[in-house]
C-alpha cells in the first residue's frame, strides 16, 4: 500500500529523512524514535504534504503529492493541536466531511458515526476551544476517520490521552485493523508501541534503523550487557555480593561512594535475585534503576553496537 | 556552605554563601528579549533603513545645492548660497519624521503587533507568567522593548542628518536658528515610540494571531491616516475658497496616528512647517485671483491644551488596554 | 470548490468580521451627509464622489488584504492548512473557492459603502452601476494581486498594505502612463467620477486621481479582468507546485 524508495528530504541543510527504503502493509505499523528522527517528516511525506527531496513515495501506486486520488483513501490524525477554535466539534469534522466530497446530509451522518466512535457525541457541541487536550485528541482522530479511509496515519496520537482514554483509542484502531485496513502511528515511546503493535519501523536522525517485529528489536537489546544503576551507602558490599552471581558483568562504584553500576547478561535472572536478596535483607540499597528501559538506549545499541 | 574541620582549608571550589539577591528588574530581561527577537529579522533592518528615505534625499539635495549648484548663478548676501539661505533646518526634520509615519508603522507592525498575540498564540504567555515575574514586568517589558526599537528608529536618521547639518551648515543658521533642536529631536523619537510601542501592545493584547493583530493595527493607522488627509484637503478648499478654514479644521487634521504624532513633533520642535523646499506655493485661489495665504494653507502647530493630553491617553490606554487583557491563568471553559 | 467557497464564506461574513466595516460604512453616510459643511461649493454630486473616492475605493485595498491573507496566509499560520491539504480535493479548486469568497465579501461590503455614500449625499446625480462594477473589478484585481503575494511571501500582510497605500497613493497621481500600473486608477477610469476644481486636487490627491489619465472605462474594466485571471491563474500553478505546511506565528 505504502512504498517508500531511497526517501530523502532535506530542509535547506537540514536532512529530516535520508534514504529511507520500506513498505507498509495491513496492520498497524508503529514509527518508532526519538524526536527529531523524522517520524513527522515521514509522515508529511507518505500524506502528500511534502515532496521527496530525492527517491520516490507511493500510496497505492501513486505519488502522494497533491493528489486528491491519494486523500481520498488516507485519513490523516497530524501531531499539531491546531484547530478552527471558534468551531465546534461537530462542525469540524462535519467540514472535514464536506471536504472529503459527501453530500450535506451524508456529512452529517458519517460526522455523527465518527464522532460516535471516539465518545465525543456528548461534548460535540461545544466549541472545540473549550476542548480539553484528550478531547482534541479524539476529534482530531473523528476527522482522520470520517470517511473511512484505507489507510490512517496518526502523528504522536496518544499525546495527553489519560489511561482510560487510551485504551478506548487503542480499541478503536483495534476494530479499524479488523476491518483490514492499514494504521500507521508514530510514537517516541516505546512502551506505547508495545501495546499497540509489534511491527515497527525505527526511525534514528532520519535513518530506518531496523524494521520488524519489535521482539526482534529486544532479543537485539539482549544481546548487550544490561545496565543496573543501584543507589546505596555500601557500594562495595552490594558489590560483592552481586559478583558470586555469574552473569553479573561488570560493577563500577562512584567517586563519592554512594553508586553502584552493573552490568548484566540475562536481567530477567538478576532481577529474581536482587528481590530475593533484598526480601532477606542481605542488601541494603536506597534504589535502583535501569538507565537501559527508554529508547535511547535502544539506538545506542543500534547504532553503537 | 559548612566550615571544613580540616586544619587544611579547602579552597579549590566553594558555592557562594552570600545572600541571594532576587532580580529586581525582570521588566528588563523581557524588553532585551522582545529587543533581540526584533533584531534577528531581516526586514526589521530593512524597514528601517527605507524609514530614512527622506533624510537621504534632503542629505543628497543639500549636497548638490552646496557643493555643485551653490557655484552656479549670482550668490545671495555675503556670499552664501540663496537656496540654503531660505532653509528652516528644523522644518527638515519635521518633513522626515512626516515621511517615515507610514515606516515606522511598518516597523511598529513588525516588532509590536505580534509581540502579545503571538505569545498568546503559542502559550509563551503563560510560561512568563509562571516565572516569577509579575503582570507588569511582562506588559512594560514588552512596551520598553517596542518603545527602544521603535525610538532607535526614529532617530537614528535624524541624527545622522543633524550631524551633517552641524558640520555642514553652521554659517547658515543650523545651530544658532534652534540651539536645542538636538534635545528636542530625541524628545519627538521617544513620544512616538512611545505612541506606536503601546498602540500596537494594546491592539496585540486583545488577539491571539499576529496577522490579526497587525491587520487591525495597520487598519486603524490608515484609517485615521484618511481621516486626516480628508481634513487636509478640508483646509485646502477653504483656503482656495472665498472663507478662511475653520480653526476646528486645522486640529482635526492631527486626529490620527499619523497626525498625533506630527502635532506633538511641531509642538516639541516650535514650527508651525513650511513647504517642503523654499519657492514653493499653493497657487492662486478664489479671492480676487490672488495668491493664497501660506499660513492659511499650512496647518500650524495643534493647541497643546488638547494635543499633549490625548498623546498621554492613547500611550495610557495601549498600556492599559494589555494589562486588562493579559492574565496568568488560561481559563478552559 | 463550491464547499470552500461556503465555509470561507460564512467565516468572511461573521458578525464579529463584518461589524468593522459596517461602522465604516455608517461613517461613509455620515461623511456625504456632513461634507457641505466643510466645502460650502460642494454640490450632493461632490459629497457622494468625494466619500467613495477618499473612503470606499482607498479602503477596498484595506478590505481586500486582510479578507485575502484568510485564503491561505491564515492556514498556514494558525496550522490548519493540513487539514485542507490533505482532502480529496484539487488544490486550484480549494484555491478559487476560498478566493471567491473573499472576493464575494469584500465586494458586498464594498457595496453597502457605496450604497449608504449614496444615502448620505441624498440625491447624488451619478451612475452608482458603474461604481459597483468598479469595486467588483476592483476586488477582482487587488484580491487576485493579493492571493499572489501570500503565496509567495511569509509577511504577506505588511506588503499588500504597503501596496494599498504607498503604492496606490502614489501611482495613481503621477502625470504619466504609469497609472495603468495602479488598480485604483483603472477603478476610477470605470466610475469615471468628474473632475474637482481649485483647492480639490488636494483631495483628489488623497482619491489617487490627480494625474491627468486617459485610461477609458472599457479598456480598464478588460485590463482589470485579465489581469485577474492571470493572477489567479499563476496563484493556482504556485499552490498546487508548492509545499505548504504548518509555519510558527513568529511575526
Amino acid at each position: 500500500m505504502i512504498v517508500i524508495e531511497n526517501a530523502s528530504r532535506w530542509y535547506g541543510q537540514v536532512i529530516g529523512v535520508n534514504d529511507v527504503s520500506t513498505t507498509i502493509g495491513p496492520g498497524i505499523t508503529a514509527l518508532l524514535g526519538m524526536n527529531g528522527a523524522g517520524k513527522s517528516t515521514l509522515m508529511r511525506l507518505i500524506t502528500g504534504q511534502l515532496r521527496p527531496t530525492t527517491g520516490s513515495i507511493k500510496v497505492f501506486d501513486m505519488d502522494p503529492f497533491a493528489n486528491p486520488e491519494v486523500f481520498r483513501k488516507i485519513g490523516y490524525c497530524p501531531e499539531i493541536d491546531n484547530f478552527y477554535e471558534d468551531m465546534t466539534g461537530r462542525d469540524f469534522v462535519r467540514y472535514m466531511a464536506r471536504l472529503q466530497g459527501f453530500s450535506a446530509r451524508d456529512a452529517s451522518q458519517r460526522a455523527e458515526q465518527s464522532i460516535g466512535h471516539v465518545g465525543m457525541t456528548e461534548r460535540a457541541n461545544k466549541k472545540i476551544k473549550s476542548y480539553s487536550k484528550g478531547m482534541r485528541q479524539r476529534i482530531k482522530l473523528a476527522q482522520a476517520m470520517v470517511h473511512d479511509p484505507e489507510i490512517i496515519l496518526l502523528d504522536e496520537p496518544l499525546n495527553g490521552l489519560d489511561p482510560v482514554a487510551r485504551h478506548e483509542f487503542l480499541e478503536v484502531l483495534g476494530e479499524f485493523v479488523k476491518r483490514g485496513k492499514t494504521v500507521v502511528v508514530s510514537s517516541h515511546i516505546l512502551y506505547e508501541v508495545e501495546q499497540m503493535t509489534r511491527s515497527i519501523l525505527l526511525l534514528h536522525r532520519g535513518r530506518l534503523l531496523a524494521t520488524g517485529d519489535l521482539r526482534v528489536i529486544r532479543d537485539l537489546i539482549d544481546k548487550y550487557p544490561h545496565k543496573v544503576r543501584i543507589e546505596t551507602t555500601e557500594p562495595r558490599k552490594v558489590a560483592s555480593k552481586l559478583t558470586e552471581f555469574a552473569n553479573v558483568v561488570s560493577t563500577r562504584i562512584d567517586e563519592k561512594n554512594q553508586r553502584l553500576d552493573i552490568e548484566v547478561r540475562d536481567p530477567n535472572a538478576f532481577y529474581d535475585v536482587l528481590g530475593k536478596l533484598l526480601i532477606n535483607k542481605e542488601l541494603s540499597i536506597q534504589s535502583f534503576t535501569s538507565p537501559d528501559n527508554n529508547l535511547e538506549s535502544v539506538f545506542q545499541y543500534l547504532v553503537e553496537g | 556552605m559548612s566550615q571544613s574541620s580540616s586544619p587544611i582549608a579547602d579552597l579549590s571550589y566553594r558555592h557562594y554563601d552570600g545572600p541571594l539577591n532576587a532580580p529586581v528588574a525582570r521588566w528588563w530581561s523581557i524588553a532585551k528579549m522582545t529587543i533581540q527577537v526584533a533584531i534577528k529579522k531581516k526586514a526589521f533592518w530593512g524597514w528601517s533603513i527605507v524609514s530614512s528615505w527622506w533624510y537621504l534625499i534632503l542629505l543628497a539635495v543639500f549636497w548638490f545645492m552646496d557643493n555643485v549648484a551653490g557655484t552656479f548663478g549670482a550668490p545671495a548676501e555675503g556670499g552664501k548660497n540663496p537656496f540654503l539661505s531660505q532653509i528652516i533646518w528644523k522644518d527638515q526634520f519635521v518633513h522626515g519624521f512626516s515621511y517615515s509615519q507610514m515606516i515606522l508603522m511598518v516597523v511598529a507592525l513588525l516588532v509590536g503587533a505580534g509581540s502579545i498575540a503571538n505569545d498568546n498564540r503559542s502559550n509563551a504567555l503563560l510560561v512568563y507568567l509562571s516565572k516569577p515575574a509579575s503582570r507588569f514586568d511582562y506588559i512594560f517589558g514588552k512596551w520598553l522593548g517596542v518603545f527602544l526599537l521603535i525610538s532607535g528608529v526614529a532617530i537614528t536618521p535624524m541624527m545622522i542628518f543633524y550631524l551633517y547639518g552641524y558640520m555642514s551648515f553652521q554659517d547658515y543658521g543650523f545651530w544658532s536658528s534652534a540651539p536645542w533642536l538636538f534635545l528636542k529631536l530625541i524628545l519627538v523619537a521617544l513620544c512616538s515610540g512611545a505612541v506606536h510601542a503601546s498602540l500596537s501592545l494594546g491592539i496585540s493584547s486583545l488577539f491571539n494571531q499576529g496577522r490579526i493583530a497587525g491587520a487591525t493595527y495597520a487598519g486603524l493607522y490608515f484609517l485615521t491616516y484618511i481621516f486626516t488627509g480628508i481634513m487636509g484637503g478640508f483646509n485646502a478648499i477653504q483656503s482656495f475658497g472665498s472663507d478662511k478654514p475653520p480653526t476646528i479644521i486645522k486640529q482635526l487634521f492631527y486626529c490620527s496616528v499619523d497626525g498625533l504624532q506630527i502635532g506633538m513633533a511641531k509642538l516639541i520642535i516650535g514650527t508651525n512647517g513650511s513647504p517642503v523646499f523654499p519657492g514653493m506655493t499653493p497657487g492662486r485661489g478664489r479671492r480676487g485671483g490672488n495668491q493664497v495665504d501660506m499660513s492659511e494653507f499650512i496647518i500650524g502647530i495643534p493647541h497643546w491644551q488638547w494635543i499633549v493630553p490625548v498623546t498621554i491617553s492613547v500611550v495610557a490606554a495601549g498600556f492599559l488596554i494589555a494589562w486588562s487583557r493579559v492574565k496568568a491563568v488560561e481559563v478552559v471553559g | 470548490m463550491k464547499v470552500a467557497y461556503i465555509y470561507l464564506l460564512k467565516e468572511s461574513l461573521r458578525f464579529k468580521k463584518v461589524i468593522p466595516w459596517l461602522l465604516l460604512s455608517f461613517a461613509a453616510m455620515i461623511l456625504a451627509t456632513v461634507w457641505k459643511r466643510f466645502d460650502s461649493n460642494a454640490t450632493q454630486t461632490d459629497s457622494y464622489v468625494n466619500v467613495v473616492n477618499i473612503l470606499v475605493f482607498r479602503l477596498l485595498p484595506l478590505a481586500s488584504a486582510i479578507y485575502t491573507t484568510m485564503i491561505v496566509s491564515q492556514e498556514v499560520e494558525q496550522k490548519t492548512i493540513v487539514y485542507l491539504l490533505t482532502r480529496p480535493i484539487q488544490r486550484w479548486q480549494l484555491l478559487i473557492g476560498r478566493w471567491g469568497a473573499t472576493v464575494t465579501a469584500v465586494t458586498a461590503l464594498s457595496f453597502i459603502g457605496i450604497v449608504a455614500a449614496f444615502i448620505g449625499s441624498r440625491g447624488a446625480q451619478v451612475s452608482i452601476g458603474m461604481d459597483l462594477l468598479a469595486v467588483l473589478l476592483g476586488a477582482l484585481a487587488y484580491g487576485s494581486l493579493f492571493l499572489f503575494i501570500t503565496l509567495i511571501f511569509n509577511r504577506a500582510l505588511i506588503i499588500c498594505v504597503l501596496f494599498a497605500f504607498g503604492w496606490e497613493s502614489s501611482v495613481p497621481n503621477l502625470p504619466t502612463g504609469l497609472q495603468s500600473l495602479s488598480v485604483l486608477a483603472h477603478m476610477q477610469a470605470i466610475a469615471k467620477h468628474p473632475e474637482a476644481e481649485g483647492g480639490k486636487k488636494f483631495l483628489e490627491l488623497i482619491a489617487g486621481v490627480l494625474g491627468d489619465s486617459k485610461l477609458t472605462a472599457s479598456s480598464s474594466a478588460f485590463g482589470l479582468l485579465i489581469f485577474s485571471i492571470a493572477m489567479v491563474g499563476l496563484s493556482c500553478y504556485w499552490f498546487t507546485t508548492h509545499e505548504y505546511i504548518p509555519r510558527e506565528d513568529a511575526d
